[in-house]
């Protein structure tokens, strides 16, 4: 009897809990006309993310969420019909992958990998990667960040070890390089720039073998398209060019 | 007795079992059969399924060798202790992957807790190598182990542990002679659901021991990587997986059964 009316409690409570989920998106808590969703390279996520709540606040009622992976994950999701609104892609393969769903493609940056190690590493060359003591990780050959990687080893000609992971993204890359557990980490420019304390660049020679260049578009069969159409013309506003240069990003000459 | 069902439970049932097959039938659907063989063998996924093979085997080892005499303790030991133990070793089976994996980096990694001393004595650390596929393994696959043997422990019959109690048996022979011969089918249960936790690890796999072909990237990592670059050698991996999955319960039906309703 005691059991009984406890699980009876138990199924009360989880059933208020579900219709409470059911119903919570029908009153939002800020009264949101617009909500964008943007699937983004995760190279960008802390430039987005910022640029993303200047854009909210000098839009109130504009609600943005993102979604932050590797772009190549996210072309094969949005080929997938996942409901996004704006693709921004570290990578033109990538977008390209799924250019029937996106009729205007404009690429607007470039970026390019680097050997990023810790700041008091002995590490001073790429060539130091061929040391057996040297644990180094890059992206995984399908994610832009790591098919950068692999040409501009390719062009290096001077790496012959490997690396000891490939990861998921970039942001994973950094992430470990950051908490030593890698002794270093073929990453973008502007993870350097964005960890300047931590991290220090060494280059590769063949600057343009190790470049990657970024686009956008917007979904075609995007609900809110006219926002998103905003959204990207703001993203690609000289105000906000700017801060993404200052962060390290080229900006492409038009 | 007539085996009878209401039409309520009966339709209920019903709809529970398309929520699970629809999308086992979907991906099988969606498997080129013709190409099955050559999806199994392209881009390393043989290195995967073989890591994935060995790894998941020393681990189920591992925890079977762990788990039950944990069980055993939990079953036994004082109230106690057993009361703020049980909470902490079966944690893992809420905990979400990822948590395990930043966990398992804060122990073990080369600035961990313990990973720091190891590293600096013989300048070897775990992530990165097989040993934290095992070993990310065994942390989530050890509670599951663990809870089904003590609680198959717990429904033992005192008479049989009464007598042998009556002819001197010791406290070792209690749990080596009578006990564990008595849950055979409920250490089975026990361990086939920890392996099936470690070969279908993912997030604390990925966070603690990387992804490397052939050193660390298991099956279900493989299945993620190739839906980018190769779906139908995805889609292979998966058929194949499912198999093993089903093949495994049915021919573990009896223990399964016996485990649960003993």
């Amino acid at each position: 009897m005691n059991a009984n009316s406890k699980i009876t409690k138990l199924f009360a409570s989880i059933s208020l809990l579900l219709v409470g989920a059911v119903y919570a998106p029908a009153t939002p808590l800020a009264s949101a006309e617009s909500t964008i969703t943007v699937f983004a390279a995760s190279s960008m996520s802390e430039v987005l993310t910022k640029i993303g709540k200047d854009y909210q606040r000098a839009n109130p009622g504009m609600s943005i969420t993102f979604s932050f992976l590797a772009s190549s994950a996210l072309a094969t999701q949005i080929d997938n019909d996942a409901p996004a609104d704006l693709f921004i892609s570290a990578s033109l393969a990538d977008i390209q992958k799924v250019k029937s769903k996106i009729s205007t493609i404009t690429p607007f940056l470039t970026n390019r990998v680097v050997l990023g190690v810790p700041k008091h590493s002995s590490l001073q060359r790429t060539k130091d990667l061929n040391k057996s003591s040297v644990k180094w990780i890059q992206c995984v050959h399908t994610a832009p960040c790591g098919m950068a990687a692999d040409t501009a080893l390719a062009a290096e000609k001077v790496v012959t070890g490997k690396p000891v992971s490939l990861e998921d993204n970039a942001a994973a890359v950094v992430a470990k390089v950051l908490a030593g557990e890698a002794d270093a980490g073929i990453m973008y420019h502007t993870d350097i720039v964005a960890h300047m304390k931590e991290l220090r660049a060494i280059g590769f020679r063949k600057v343009t073998s190790a470049q990657t260049t970024y686009a956008l578009g917007v979904i075609d069969s995007s609900a809110h398209a006219s926002s998103a159409e905003k959204l990207k013309a703001y993203i690609l506003s000289p105000k906000v060019l700017t801060y993404l240069n200052h962060r390290g990003f080229t900006l492409i000459s038009k | 007795m007539k085996r009878r069902v209401d039409k309520f439970s009966g339709s209920i049932a019903v709809l529970a079992s398309l929520v699970i097959a629809l999308p086992i039938f979907a991906i099988l659907q969606r498997v080129s059969w013709s190409h099955l063989f050559s999806g199994l063998t392209s881009n390393g996924s043989l290195s995967a399924i073989y890591l994935t093979l060995w790894s998941s085997l020393l681990t189920t080892i591992i925890c079977i060798f762990l788990g039950v005499p944990l069980g055993w303790y939990l079953a036994r030991g004082s109230e106690r202790f057993t009361k703020l133990l049980r909470p902490i070793v079966l944690a893992p089976i809420v905990l979400p992957p990822t948590v395990a994996g930043m966990a398992l980096l804060a122990l073990m990694g080369r600035h961990g807790l313990l990973g720091q001393f190891i590293y600096n004595a013989t300048g070897w650390a775990a992530p990165f190598t097989s040993i934290a596929v095992v070993l990310a393994g065994v942390f989530v696959g050890l509670p599951f182990l663990t809870l089904i043997v003590e609680s198959g422990f717990r429904k033992l019959s005192p008479e049989i542990e009464d007598a042998a109690i009556t002819d001197r048996a010791t406290n070792f022979h209690l749990f080596s002679l009578i006990a564990l011969p008595q849950s055979r089918s409920v250490i089975t249960t026990g361990a086939v659901l920890a392996w099936a936790r470690s070969v279908g690890e993912f997030g604390a796999t990925m966070m603690f021991a990387g992804s490397l072909p052939g050193t660390t990237q298991t099956w279900s990592m493989q299945v993620y990587q190739q839906m980018e670059s190769d779906p139908s050698s995805a889609y292979a991996l998966s058929a194949v997986m499912i198999f093993i999955a089903v093949a495994v319960i049915y021919s573990l039906r009896n223990q399964l059964r016996s485990a649960f309703t003993s």
